[in-house]
């Protein structure tokens, strides 16, 4: 109960077997010192090698930290989190490991709790020691965590979608932020649907928030008007009263920021009162998958999302990740979306970063990463800013009568609107 | 005092242990789950002492958490200003919740949803408020504690934030082993016997609430330094529940037990939720509901229980018999009470009472059975307000006063059922009620343990026994042991009048008739004014001055026993209504 | 003027939603003096059995009664395992029942996922009342609502069984002394109480995401009616819905939807306050 509590760690390794993930006993629990744990792996390291293919990794693992939701509200993101960890673990040990030392991943639970994400970052560089963080949670928690990887000196990759602005020594950021997502897509969609009147409805925090500052500009650039901008608070039931707004504002656009029940909630009742899809278009920014999956088909037919992952990506990386996922886990309850495909790319970030680097020693690898470009993601080729911000493809799907989502539009190399000085 | 020293100071031994081998996570854990563990003492202080649950414990703790992150953040060596400011803003906001809730008399439960409300509604705000609270992400990047001028560095903010969170607790413990703890355990347990002795109750509880806000307060401050961040999580559902969970675990009251509820299951969750993740969930809601219904009073005092030690050791003050008080004689009535008019609701209890007392002296009230004749006593006692009339005691208006004014007017009340602390012991009853003649919270937290006792309390414990069993729990008592306690402790301050309700029932006919000659005893040795309500005739014969009969609510007749018994509208009433009592 | 109209119907509509959702926790806390924290859970399974009965193949309406039946031996069960052991404690029952809470919802986590399921509409599109457009299901939904809430609190204030039930309330001692059986109907009352509630689960499973948390978005709310209404009255639940739905639609219509979430909690401090007792008797 106490949430403080339920810091998920588990040690994924590379010989991790199809059904699953090896759950090592977690080693804070012990009394050991924590010097021990540098150098005890001689028992992990040696399950690694057996399954391996590179027999000439050795030495001690580098271990990414992966920080993400795994229970609370957005626990719904966990489980495609921890199963991609294991493939990316696979990936990077295949490919030779980092500097020949092979990788394991940490993995800690903030229970979408920022309070619990502090305590689970504190382990992971206080007992764990791990060589880098990566992180797909809440901007919450991603505010409660940065300063003990800044006083760590640890390098902390901030892989989830966000409203945009962070600027510290040890982070890059590497999700979509809003200008990405809504910069080439809104004049797009206005061309497709041929609206002009657009209503933005949000929940209340920090993201739609922005999300719809950026989208008021892009709006009135391209000749259309915003008609009404609403929020509301995280956890509403009854939408009757926004739904008649939205229909009385006459908008024939909506953009509707709302993450988990909360959209479900709104597409559903929306559809009963004559403002599906079909009578105003939506371009939404964060419906992934398992959203799209509950309101149904009827409900979503011919929505636009606006992402920088979807699993129907052509690329080859995608394609050889998504038929090896779909062998070893469930792709119908725990699909592959947008913050489990940037854990993969940021940890293949790191990697080739520290690669070229020839150490994990942060300052390097910092180094290393400022502008380094890549072509093996799941989202193609990618290049990080000079705002430590990830400049990347952002691609518009359309969900598809059968509920199945269709690539309709690429923008490749979308460059963030982002600036850091240091 | 030794032991809790000796407990102290193997905290502050263990915390530097802590700091000094097990690592820097280990460390940084604990200071915050001492953090934490100070704002479960705090609600333990309101819901131990008070019997009152509160769910908006994190009201003081949250804000102070957010004062501190704006000063901390504005100018680090605000520091201790911010825990001043959190201390008081902390202090305030309970204070003010207290005073709602009990001037208005809200139930328990009400009180629960209030402050849950409460402190709802204060999320949504901290929530909203960007500009001063960071909305939903909140504000972090909060420096650590500064000690004038000297802002600690990470290994320093660990050991100083333990060990201010362990004095903060020890603090905590040695004002509840002061006489005041004694006097918050009896408002606890019996807060009308306190009232009746002269203790103003509400006052007292507002007190807790705003001290219990106060130390809230002072965890809010340390958690953020430790921490480094607030969101409005501070003010949310699952931490407020999961403090009172740590509370009710270790056991309330105790203050050391919410310590150990704390750290045993913020460390144990940190340890087993690795492993089995959402059944680790399920297991905290079964632990939950098991510890309600297998050990609702909490661990610590189980465990006590099973050592067969009672759950709080009990501590033998010293009494000694206290200088009789004389009064300035004057001319004005003992009592006057003229025309008391009492109903509740639609049902008139007593209608037009006259009784006036011009010198000390022994009064028999009887009556037949729904007479009014205890509703009567608790009109002149202050336990009950009534609608019409006016009482003066000693020549003072008392009319409508509160229970505790009456008490300070030198107004003893003995209850039908016996009413004593039934968690205190004999003595601490005893001393409990003679320090009622000073009962400011100043005084309680400074005077020594010991009393000054009237001489007709000390009588009483010597004739009647009780002298031997001073450690005994007044819980432990026989019925009959009860009553005579409870007259003691009516006569252990500064007694000038005592109302009796019954004091022989349950009494065996040789025993009422020793108690008669002991009230007989005290009136005439200290000229004390007695009223005592009655059935039994032959008790009545041997004390009574002087009879009022009461009937129906109304006054039908007073005079000697003798002219009573003779007056045939007595003897209509009770032939018609009581063959027993006539 | 029509726009007047359809914010009076979603009025209605909150309104029918809230008075069902707090009806359970109304009148176990009106008659049993219990702040049952797993209510909102017990909406919650109601929704599952929504979900549940139409996976299987079988007619929306069919989990009305489903959901009643299921919920009322789950009721009675926590009723005789849990809540008879702490009548005399209040504050016990508050943390027993939230207890509870975690344990159902974790339960329904391991057991359904953390995925939301979908209960599909089973009365889709719009009808025309007075020129006004509004969702059959909706309109279904108020007149559903309306209904069990006014026939339950009918029960329990005009029938020989809620009779004796207050009698307990009014008097527990003189009603056993009596020869009616105590705990028989506690255990009745707090079954109907979950019933109600999983009917609720049911008739709001089509209009928003069932998953394991749909409970805590409940709650609060239940929690404001029942303080609004006062809990002194069984009617209460009634008015307090009438009260809460009128302010959030009017503040979210008029301000936004923020802000009617505060002014209901605001709203339900100062009821607190007012309320002169607090105390339980239970009056019509």
């Amino acid at each position: 109960m106490y949430k403080g509590s339920y810091s998920t760690r588990m040690r994924i390794l590379a010989a991790a077997s199809a059904m699953g993930f090896m759950m090592a006993a977690c080693s804070s629990g012990s009394s050991e010192a924590e010097n021990t744990e540098e150098t005890d792996p001689t028992t992990e390291s040696s399950t690694e090698t057996e399954g391996t293919q590179s027999p000439e990794l050795s030495g001690d693992s580098v271990k990414i930290g992966i920080l993400f939701s795994n229970s609370g509200p957005a626990g719904v993101f966990g489980p495609p989190t921890a199963n991609i960890s294991e493939l990316l673990v696979e990936d990077i040990n295949g490919a030779g490991g980092i500097n020949g030392r092979p990788v394991e991943v940490v993995l800690a639970d903030d229970a979408s709790d920022p309070e619990v994400g502090r305590q689970a970052m504190e382990q992971l560089l206080d007992s764990d020691q791990v060589d880098v963080v990566i992180g797909t949670h809440s901007s919450a928690t991603r505010e409660a965590v940065k300063p003990l990887a800044e006083a760590a000196n640890i390098p902390y990759i901030y892989a989830a979608l966000y409203e945009g602005g962070e600027c510290s020594s040890v982070m890059f950021n590497t999700g979509e932020v809003p200008s990405q997502q809504l910069k080439p897509t809104i004049p797009w969609v206005m061309e497709q649907t041929g609206g002009k009147k657009w209503f933005l409805l949000g929940n209340d925090y920090a993201w739609p928030q922005k999300s719809f500052e950026l989208a008021r500009e892009y709006i009135e650039e391209s000749g259309g008007e915003v008609v009404g901008e609403q929020y509301v608070p995280l956890g509403t039931e009854d939408f009757s009263s926004i739904v008649q707004e939205i229909s009385d504002s006459e908008a024939d656009l909506l953009l509707p920021a709302l993450v988990g029940g909360d959209a479900i909630a709104f597409e559903t009742q929306a559809v009963d009162f004559g403002i599906g899809q079909d009578e105003i278009a939506r371009l939404a920014n964060i419906y992934e998958e398992n959203v799209l999956a509950a309101m149904g088909p009827e409900v979503t037919d011919g929505m636009y999302v606006s992402l920088g992952y979807f699993k129907e990506l052509n690329n080859e990386v995608n394609q050889d990740i998504v038929e090896r996922y779909s062998g070893q886990f469930d792709m119908s309850t725990a699909p592959i979306a947008t913050f489990s495909s940037h854990i993969y790319d940021a940890a293949t970030l790191y990697a080739d970063a520290a690669n070229a680097a020839e150490t994990t020693e942060t300052e390097a690898v910092l180094e290393a990463m400022q502008g380094r470009e890549i072509k093996q993601t799941l989202n193609g080729d990618v290049a990080i800013t000079e705002s430590r911000h990830l400049t990347q493809s952002i691609h518009v799907a359309q969900v598809q009568e059968d509920g199945s989502q269709e690539i309709v539009e690429t923008f490749p190399a979308v460059v963030p609107e982002e600036t850091c000085e240091l | 005092m030794k032991r809790m020293t000796g407990y102290y100071i193997a905290a502050i031994v263990a915390v530097v242990a802590v700091n000094s081998f097990a690592g820097v996570f280990r460390s940084g854990q604990l200071a915050v789950f001492l953090s934490l563990a100070v704002l479960a003492v705090s609600l333990d202080l309101v819901w131990g002492y008070t019997g009152i649950l509160s769910l908006g414990q994190l009201l003081p703790f949250g804000t102070a958490a957010y004062v501190t992150a704006r000063m901390a953040t504005a100018e680090p060596s605000w520091s201790l200003a911010a825990l001043a400011a959190s201390v008081i803003v902390g202090a305030a906001i309970s204070g003010l919740i207290a005073a709602a809730a009990f001037y208005r008399r809200l139930s328990l439960v009400v009180v629960g949803l209030l402050t849950l409300m409460l402190s709802l509604t204060f999320e949504k705000i901290a929530n909203q408020w960007n500009s001063v609270t960071g909305g939903f992400n909140g504000l972090s990047g909060v420096p650590s504690i500064n000690l004038f001028g000297v802002q600690l560095s990470a290994e320093a903010q660990d050991l100083a934030a333990a060990i201010l969170a362990v004095t903060i607790i020890a603090a905590v413990g040695v004002v509840v082993s002061t006489p005041l703890g004694a006097v918050l355990i009896g408002i606890r347990d019996n807060e009308r016997r306190m009232q009746t002795l002269g203790y103003n109750t509400i006052g007292l509880k507002i007190m807790v609430f705003a001290l219990g806000g106060a130390v809230a307060g002072a965890a809010g401050w340390l958690n953020v330094h430790q921490t480094g961040f607030v969101s409005p999580g501070k003010f949310g559902f699952v931490l407020a529940t999961n403090v009172v969970l740590w509370t009710l675990v270790g056991g309330r009251g105790t203050i050391i037990g919410p310590v150990i509820g704390t750290l045993v299951i913020g460390f144990a969750s940190a340890t087993l939720a690795d492993s089995f993740l959402q059944y680790w969930v399920l297991a905290t809601g079964v632990l939950f509901i098991a510890s309600v219904i297998l050990i609702p009073d909490g661990l610590v005092p189980f465990f006590l229980k099973l050592l067969g030690r009672p759950a709080r050791p009990t501590r033998t003050p010293n009494l000694t018999t206290a200088e009789p008080v004389s009064y300035e004689a004057d001319s004005s009535d003992v009592i006057a009470a003229t025309n008391i008019d009492k109903s509740y609701g639609p049902f008139r209890v007593l209608e037009g009472v006259d009784l006036t007392m011009a010198e000390p002296e022994l009064r028999c009230l009887i009556g037949p059975n729904g007479a009014g004749k205890s509703t009567f006593l608790d009109v002149l006692g202050g336990q009950q307000p009534h609608q019409g009339g006016t009482i003066s005691m000693f020549g003072t208006d008392v009319t409508n006063r509160s229970s505790w004014q009456f008490a300070r007017h030198g107004i003893s009340r003995k209850f039908q059922a016996p009413q004593v602390i039934g968690s205190l012991s004999v003595a601490e009853n005893i001393a409990v009620a003679a320090w009622s003649t000073k009962p400011t919270i100043l005084r309680l937290l400074t005077r020594s343990w010991a009393a000054d006792v009237g001489e007709g309390a000390m009588r009483i414990i010597e004739k009647t026994g009780l002298d031997d069993r001073r450690d005994t729990p007044a819980g432990d008592l026989s019925h009959g042991e009860k009553q005579w306690l409870e007259i003691a402790m009516a006569m252990a301050g500064s007694c000038r009048m005592l109302l009796l309700d019954e004091p022989t029932a349950g009494m065996t006919v040789e025993e009422s008739l020793e108690a008669a000659e002991l009230l007989r005893e005290l009136h005439s040795r200290y000229e004390l004014p007695i009223v005592i309500v009655e059935h039994d005739m032959a008790f009545i014969r041997a004390v009574a001055d002087r009879v009022t009969v009461l009937a129906d609510g109304g006054l039908i007749a007073d005079g000697t026993v003798a002219e009573v018994e003779a007056d045939p509208q007595v003897r209509a009433v009770y032939l018609g209504a009581d063959h027993h009592a006539a | 003027m029509e726009a007047l109209g359809i914010e009076l119907l979603n009025g209605l509509g909150l309104f029918a939603t809230l008075g069902i959702v707090a009806l359970g926790l109304g009148i176990v806390f009106g008659l049993m003096g219990v702040i049952n924290l797993a209510h909102g859970e017990f909406v919650m399974i109601g929704a599952y059995v929504a979900y549940l009965v139409q996976d299987g193949g079988l007619n929306y309406w069919l989990a009305i009664p489903a959901a009643a039946v299921v919920l009322f031996f789950v009721g009675s069960a926590v009723e005789m395992v849990l809540i008879r052991r702490i009548y005399q404690k209040p504050e016990l029952t508050i943390l027993a029942t939230f207890g509870l809470s975690i344990v159902l919802r974790q339960l329904a986590e391991i057991l359904f996922s953390k995925n939301s399921r979908k209960v599909s509409n089973p009365i889709p599109g719009a009808t025309d009342v007075f020129g006004i457009t509004f969702p059959t299901y909706r309109l279904v939904l108020i007149v559903v609502a309306t209904l069990i809430v006014v026939a339950v609190l009918l029960l329990f204030t005009k029938s020989r069984f809620g009779l004796t039930v207050r009698a307990i309330v009014a008097n527990r001692g003189l009603a056993e002394s009596s020869g009616i059986r105590t705990s028989v109907a506690n255990i009745l009352a707090f079954g109907i109480g979950a019933a109600a509630a999983g009917v609720a689960g049911v008739l709001v499973a089509p209009l928003v995401s069932v998953d394991s948390q749909i409970g805590l978005s409940y709650l609060p709310g239940a929690f404001l009616v029942v303080i609004v209404g006062g809990f002194t009255r069984l009617w209460g639940v009634v008015i307090g819905a009438a009260i809460v739905a009128a302010v959030q639609t009017g503040v979210t219509h008029y301000v936004d939807a923020v802000w009617a979430q505060i002014a209901a909690l605001v709203l339900a401090v100062v009821m607190l306050q007012l309320s002169r007792s607090g105390s339980r008797e239970v009056t019509i």
